[in-house]
């Protein structure tokens, strides 16, 4: 048999829903914490994370098991997103005065230091970098050539910079970024590790897999590397109706599966028609090892949801509930009260993805299109609103701020080695997400701006 | 030991400056340390002579992810304990290749500046200060403060060294310079 690499990660959506009844209004109280506390760092997005109350949702941390514990005390609570607005603030501030945690601070000075007050004996989170700070030229052009170049520059050559008045170091840095943006390092070694947690390849049952081979994922990562280089649109991601060949040459008609000798070969082309493709999430690799052997393809749904959305559902994120849903099309037993309320926006999100052929065998290829194996496409929903089929599916996607954010996140992370850490760089991220339809979604041209952050190029 | 940590106080108040701190993690510190010393990636650091220390035995400690064969889709957020020991090993074992070479050849590369095969009463204190200036620029892409220079000038007369061969020092000052958070943060 194949490995199903995948299969795990269902099971484990599915036990999580065990537990989902305690997760009303998940969403809704993020908002609602940051209501109470909008200056507390927690709440620096607007919305507190997950781990504000649990562990990992839905486990309770004791700060979120006092807070629950205080709720629970109202006689007519009843876990209803009513219930939460009613009496969330007024158990907030019942505790607020209270040292869940036990090491000898309030929570309430623990939420305004931003510090963790889940767990015990845990100092103040060291302060926020600084605002002030300068934007230095040679630091930004040094760190542009380390992460794009992949080595430092020579000190020949910062001998050199440092002569040029600041307008010449300038246009000397973004100049240095042009050339290192198409360097081997950038293309074929920095560049596809960023998709790796994207398109989650497994050598075992890829195209070199034995005795199995289910999917080339090397299509995969040429697409993306296409779409975020160049002066290509980032929007691509989702929306490429082509592929690239291994020289680097588009093609816009299916690629039939080949036999290998020696080998069982499930599945190593791109058989779908190109006006059923949408980039990433439509490869024959992202449906073989996420649909799988699935009818409702909600590992596939959920995937491209948290890779090209940032939204990830295990974490409580992303949820618009669906009126009447789920329906358990497939009789997995979601209708279940402690299912259904993770289910009412997941399999809403998996129905568009139905048609696209997974692991299933018969005479159709994997990754193919299959407009009569389901009548579920219609009822599709993304962000709690209908859309017709997988392609208004990404053009609703692809419009999102989420989509922004995330891809933006994507190269921010990168290059500062983690999220926005004050409001400064927050205010800095916001900026930088806001501007992608002026840059037309070219992953360069926000490179370029990311360069001249005083995230990245700013000193004390 | 009290030179390296003497270097380490220096290295960390001077990157202090920058709003952010960068891992250089394992992708970027081969062509870094290759660029530094002149040593193709391969040429630098393998463990029991042939397993890559960088692209391999200690990618994840040192940052990076092999997505193919470990199925690793993620890096470690933040260096961890093993980072540290990890990244020196690398410096040094890069360090020692480079000086082998260098030994070896008629025209040494990196330590070029006094020969290797002499001990290291016979040195004089204007070439070790050009080598370590010179490794200064090539690992920092700076020239050392005055306090380092004079710092590693006395690394020269620590009783512990003895009187080693050049190439004994010269593995020393090479970690010393190689191997401050200076090179692995940026």
């Amino acid at each position: 048999m194949p490995s199903r690499p995948r299969l795990w990660y269902l099971g484990f959506v599915l036990g999580f829903a065990n537990f989902a009844s305690q997760l009303n209004a998940i969403p809704l109280n993020a908002s609602l914490f940051c209501s109470s506390y909008p200056e507390a760092p927690a709440c620096s997005s607007g919305q507190a994370s997950c781990q504000t109350c649990h562990t990992a949702p839905p486990t309770l941390n004791l700060y979120g098991g006092d807070l629950s514990r205080k709720l629970r005390s109202f006689a007519d609570f009843d876990k209803s997103p009513a219930a939460f607005s009613r009496y969330l603030d007024e158990s907030l501030r019942a505790i607020a005065t209270i040292d869940s945690d036990g090491d000898g601070r309030t929570n309430e000075t623990e939420l305004a230091e931003g510090s963790d007050l889940s767990k015990p004996d845990q100092g103040p989170m060291p302060p926020p970098p600084s605002d002030q700070t300068a934007f230095e030229p040679e630091l930004a052009w040094r760190r542009a050539h380390l992460l794009f170049c992949g080595a430092s520059p020579s000190y020949q050559d910062l001998v050199a910079f440092r002569t040029k008045s600041a307008a010449e170091q300038k246009i000397e840095l973004h100049s240095a970024l042009d050339k290192c943006l198409v360097s081997d390092f950038w293309l074929k070694d920095a560049l596809p590790r960023l998709a790796d947690d994207k398109i989650k390849p497994n050598r075992a049952v890829g195209v070199d897999g034995n005795p199995f081979v289910i999917g080339d994922y090397s299509y995969d990562y040429r697409l993306f590397v296409h779409v975020m280089s160049g002066d290509r649109d980032m929007r691509d991601l989702l929306s490429a109706q082509y592929h690239i060949g291994p020289n680097g040459e588009k093609i816009e008609v299916p690629i039939p599966d080949r036999k290998i000798e020696g080998k069982i070969t499930v599945a190593n082309g791109q058989p779908l028609e190109p006006a059923k493709r949408y980039g990433m999430i439509t490869t024959q690799w992202f449906i073989s090892t996420n649909t799988m052997f699935a009818e409702l393809p909600r590992n596939t749904a959920s995937q491209a949801y948290r890779a090209y959305l940032g939204l990830d559902i295990a974490r409580s994120e992303g949820l618009f509930p669906v009126p009447n849903e789920p329906r358990d099309v497939d009789n997995k037993g979601v209708k279940e009260e402690a299912c259904a309320f993770c289910h009412s926006t997941l399999d809403p999100l998996a129905y568009a993805f139905a048609p696209y052929v997974g692991l299933r065998g018969g005479r159709l290829a994997v990754g193919s299109f299959d407009a009569g194996f389901t009548q579920w496409e219609n009822w599709a929903y993304l962000f709690g609103e209908p859309v017709s089929d997988l392609g208004a599916w990404v053009q609703k996607a692809v419009q999102s701020e989420d989509f922004q954010k995330n891809l933006t996140m994507l190269l921010y992370s990168y290059m500062l080695g983690n999220p926005p850490r004050s409001q400064a760089q927050l205010a800095e991220f916001d900026e930088l997400w806001q501007s992608l339809p002026g840059l037309n979604y070219n992953a360069n041209k926000l490179i370029h701006a990311m360069v001249e952050t005083q995230s990245f190029g700013g000193r004390f | 030991m009290r030179i390296l940590f003497f270097l380490l106080g220096f290295s960390l108040s001077i990157q202090a400056a920058a709003a952010e701190l960068i891992w250089k993690r394992s992708q970027i510190l081969e062509r870094d340390l290759s660029r530094a010393l002149e040593l193709a990636a391969d040429e630098l650091c393998l463990e029991l002579g042939q397993y890559s220390c960088l692209k391999d035995v200690h990618l994840y400690a040192l940052g990076d992810h092999d997505p193919f064969a470990r199925v690793q889709y993620r890096s470690l957020p933040e260096p961890s304990q093993l980072t540290a020991i990890a990244f020196e090993r690398v410096v040094l074992n890069a360090c020692i290749n480079r000086i082998a070479r260098d030994g070896e050849g008629a025209a040494p590369t990196v330590f070029r500046f006094y020969p290797l095969q002499q001990k290291l009463s016979q040195l004089n204190r204007p070439a070790i200060a050009q080598q370590i200036r010179d490794l200064y620029q090539r690992f920092l892409v700076r020239d050392p403060l005055p306090a380092e220079e004079a710092a590693l000038l006395g690394l020269a007369n620590d009783p512990a060294l003895g009187d080693e061969k050049a190439s004994m020092f010269s593995q020393a000052l090479c970690l010393a310079v190689g191997s401050q958070l200076e090179f692995l943060f940026f």
